[in-house]
This record gives C-alpha cells, sequence and structure tokens, in this order.
C-alpha cells in the first residue's frame, strides 16, 4: 500500500551508500522484502523504473526482490515452521502461542555499482 | 574508467524510522509526555470518540489531540471547538504516519505542556500499523458495523496494539457481531492485548477509556 514511500526510502539509503563508497552510477539493487510485510514485489518493481528515473545516479538501473518466506516459532514446542499471514497457530502442536520470527523484513541486501577508479590511481 | 562493485548494505529501510522512534520516546519522557497512538478504519468514529473523552479527562490531564489526515482540517476544528487544543497534519497523500511527521506535529503545539498527546491517525488497518510513531502506547478502535473479523483479516494492527476499544456497542443488535468472538479473534493474535467496550453515543465504557489513559499517563510521567 506505501509502495512509493519505501521506495523512495530505499533509493534515499542508496544515495547515501553511493556517496560513501565513491559510487558514479548503480547498476542493481538487491531487495529483500518479507512475504508478510503487507509490500507487494510487483508494485515495487513497477513504481521503481519512473522514481529512479528521476535521478541519474539510478539511470538504466535494475530493482532485484528476493521475497524472504514467513517464519513463525512456537513458544510451546519449540517449532519453526513456515507462516502465512492466515496460519496464526503452530503448524506442529497446533498451539497459538507463537511468534512471527521472519517475514517482516524489507532490506536492503546490496548494490552492484559502478565506481569511479581515476581517484584511487591518482593516490596510487 | 569504471569498476563494478558489489557493495554488502544489510540495511533495514524501516531502521532508521524505528530508531528515530525510540529518540522521539526518549524526548517525550523527559518532557513528562505520554502519547498514545489512534489508529483505526476511516469512520470508525476516532473523532466523535475524542470528543466524548473531553469531560472525563477536563481538569485532571493537560491534554491535546493531533489529527492526521490526507486533507481537510474538520477534525482538529471539531476537537478544538471543545476546548482541547488541537493541531492538523495533512500526510499530503501519504497513507500512515511515521516518527519524524509526528514529532514534526507534536512542534505544532509550541511550547505549550502536555501530559498527554493523542495521535489521531490516518484511518487505515494497514499502514499505520508498520511505522513506530514514537508513541507510548498503541491503540486501535474497531467498530461494531465493522465486524468481529478484523483481527483476523489485519493482524499486525492487532498485534502491535496495547489496547482495543471496540465502539459503536449501542448498535449491537442491528449486526451479527459476537464479543466473545471478537475477544477470541483478538487475543489469537496478540494474547496481551486489553480490550474495552465502549460507546461514545450512550457513553458506555468512555469513562473506562479514560481510566486506562489517566492510569497510562501516571505511569509514564511517574
Amino acid at each position: 500500500m506505501h509502495e512509493m514511500g519505501i521506495l523512495y526510502r530505499i533509493l534515499d539509503e542508496v544515495r547515501a551508500a553511493a556517496a560513501a563508497n565513491n559510487v558514479a552510477r548503480i547498476r542493481a539493487i538487491r531487495l529483500q522484502v518479507g512475504g508478510l510485510s503487507g509490500l507487494v514485489p510487483a508494485f515495487l518493481e513497477r513504481y521503481y523504473a519512473p522514481v529512479a528515473a528521476e535521478d541519474p545516479l539510478f539511470l538504466g538501473s535494475e530493482l532485484d526482490i528476493e521475497t524472504i518466506p514467513g517464519k513463525g516459532l512456537c513458544r510451546a514446542c519449540g517449532a519453526s515452521y513456515p507462516a502465512s499471514a492466515e496460519a496464526w497457530k503452530c503448524a506442529v502442536c497446533g498451539g497459538d502461542d507463537v511468534r512471527l520470527d521472519g517475514g517482516r523484513e524489507i532490506v536492503i541486501r546490496d548494490i552492484l555499482a559502478e565506481t569511479a577508479v581515476e581517484k584511487e590511481a591518482n593516490h596510487g | 574508467m569504471a569498476e563494478i562493485r558489489l557493495i554488502d548494505l544489510k540495511r533495514s529501510v524501516l531502521a532508521d524510522n524505528d530508531a528515530d522512534a525510540d529518540n522521539l520516546r526518549a524526548e517525550l519522557k523527559r518532557r513528562g509526555t505520554f502519547l498514545l497512538n489512534l489508529m483505526s478504519s476511516p469512520g470508525s468514529g476516532k473523532t466523535t470518540l475524542l470528543k466524548a473523552l473531553v469531560p472525563h479527562l477536563a481538569g485532571k490531564v493537560r491534554w491535546g489531540v493531533m489529527e492526521a489526515d490526507i486533507d481537510s482540517s474538520v477534525d482538529a476544528e471539531a476537537i478544538s471547538r471543545l476546548g482541547v487544543p488541537a493541531v492538523q497534519l495533512h500526510t499530503g497523500g501519504m497513507c500512515h504516519l511515521d516518527a519524524d511527521m509526528t514529532r514534526q506535529g507534536l512542534r505544532g503545539f509550541g511550547d505549550e505542556h502536555f501530559d498527554l498527546v493523542v495521535l489521531e491517525n490516518v484511518g487505515n488497518l494497514v499502514c499505520p500499523a508498520e511505522f513506530d510513531t514514537g508513541a507510548v502506547r498503541n491503540m486501535t478502535l474497531l467498530s461494531v458495523p465493522e465486524g468481529d473479523d478484523k483481527p483476523l483479516k489485519y493482524p499486525l494492527m492487532y498485534q502491535t496494539c496495547d489496547l482495543l476499544a471496540v465502539g459503536k456497542t449501542d448498535v449491537l443488535p442491528c449486526f451479527d457481531f459476537d464479543r466473545d468472538r471478537l475477544v477470541r479473534n483478538a487475543r489469537a493474535r496478540n494474547p496481551a492485548i486489553e480490550i474495552l467496550f465502549l460507546s461514545a453515543k450512550t457513553g458506555e465504557g468512555v469513562a473506562a477509556l479514560a481510566d486506562w489513559l489517566l492510569r497510562q499517563v501516571r505511569e509514564w510521567t511517574a
């Protein structure tokens, strides 16, 4: 629902990392999106190009999204199991004293970037 | 000449907001202000409930209201007509508030000191639950016409809230809303959630909500 706002946050983070790492251009951003994060990867992909086009740093870059499945953890029996938004009971013992152990993350894993190397060569 | 590099980031996109929210909570603690984040669907009766709280809180606590909407200031006007300071935040199309927008909203009160500030978040059961506003407690209001199955459909909202208020109980006879089923559904999502039934129209439960708020304020500012 707020994919646009998240995209702007992602680009801000990447811009900061680019400045810190002498990056001239971003080729790709690898993003991990939890299956229970509420974000729709198809919407992130659809809006990425127009949002990225606003800054030459991101010209022609790609957004690669890896979906991280939800994981439940049962406090009663200790089982770890795949969790969906619909299944809030332990898949092993059926108990409802469960917590989410993954699936809500939105993480920029890494970026593939072109760095300008001339400056470093000058130092050498 | 360019070189292609893989730069490891492992940055959580919401981590900066979470840290900012913690900072805001620390600021509020220093100032002795309890901030409640009130969330619900549009039309569940948030503003009407706040208006009903006015006489119950009068003389007991200095309080103000921040109204967050995509547009218009009808909610803030309705609250300030009752003598409670209110600021209106416009999210400009955003579906939720984050900690920085909340901090800006608090600045709208100027130097006035409050023991309690209620943030009336954008009416939406999805996005507001995902962003920590810096509030001390989260409350969600569910009105009877919305149905007792909402905790099943919007689990995160109920997981992030400390208090669930079920409003518009005056219309219970008109709807297939089962109070026990609602309690079961909410507790399945969040075993620790407190639940109050109330009606701003008849006044049922409003005093209990005021007591809950005053207790929270006392504990936070002690």
